[in-house]
């Protein structure tokens, strides 16, 4: 652990937001709270639609799993589900072993996250 | 191998600590890179816990930590013992078997469950508890 946490956020036409996040998800990081913060702030903005790319996370604890776990939950009341990318080993056991891995869906990159929307969602038909 | 710390719930002190533990799990560890941060994974949750749900985010009350790492003919035992000295729990704490699909309390403990051969909270004798972690690595 160095204590780091570092968020980046982007839209794909305002109804898919795609969130980068690096370094450690984990509360005792102070950046913790402005991602909860953020991530509500989006939900209260009535976006359900996440693209999460955790290629460049190095760790998550419970209260980073929990964070996960509320966007899909959101996303689930919406009949969606959020996107996850990661390529890291020791992320993807801890999300396999927090049964998060049977909420989210993994997929390799962000535009096939976009694709995934597109085709399940409908989105074409709609932007 | 025994190694003991005692650390506080300030941040640095635990980046401190978790580092440390890290070098122990790979110096002495026979277990692979993905293992050593699952097991760092628990530790950390156990204080996380403690931190939460005992010390209620009072940071400077202290925490202390013994691991144990035993090397027998054909395997590796990992123990772990973190104890802490607020208010004694009722009864010892066991983790859930399972947990729903977007249940946020007790994940941490289930988790922990999952990858740990042995684990629970009970209340230390004098004061505080006791949370005791095992896993064994079959060589």
């Amino acid at each position: 652990m160095d204590g780091k946490l570092s968020i980046k956020v982007s839209f794909y036409k305002d109804i898919i937001g795609i969130i980068s996040i690096s370094g450690e998800l984990t509360v005792f990081v102070e950046e913790f709270d402005l991602l909860c913060k953020e991530v509500l702030a989006y939900i209260k903005m009535g976006i359900y639609r996440f693209i999460l790319d955790l290629c460049h996370l190095t760790y998550i604890d419970s209260s980073g799993v929990g964070v996960i776990i509320r966007l899909a939950a959101v996303a689930s009341k919406h009949s969606s589900t959020i996107c996850v990318i990661c390529d890291q080993p020791q992320i993807k056991k801890i999300l396999e072993i927090s049964n998060v891995d049977k909420i989210v869906r993994f997929v390799s990159n962000v535009q096939e996250g976009i694709s995934f929307y597109i085709a399940t969602d409908r989105l074409g038909e709609k932007v | 191998m025994i190694f003991k710390f005692t650390i506080s719930g300030r941040e640095d002190q635990i980046v401190q600590f978790e580092k440390k533990l890290l070098d122990i799990l790979n110096k002495t560890g026979r277990m692979d890179e993905v293992t050593s941060h699952e097991i760092h994974f628990c530790v950390h949750e156990a204080i996380l816990n403690i931190i939460q749900h005992t010390y209620k985010w009072d940071l400077d009350k202290l925490i202390e930590i013994r691991v144990d790492i035993t090397d027998e003919e054909e395997k590796q035992i990992f123990e772990v013992w973190i104890r802490d000295f607020g208010e004694s729990i009722d009864k010892p704490i066991f983790p859930p078997r399972k947990v729903g699909q977007f249940q946020l309390r007790k994940r941490g403990v289930y988790m922990i469950s999952k990858i740990m051969d042995e684990f629970y909270v009970k209340p230390h004798h004098e004061i505080g508890n006791v949370t005791y972690m095992k896993k064994i690595f079959i060589l």
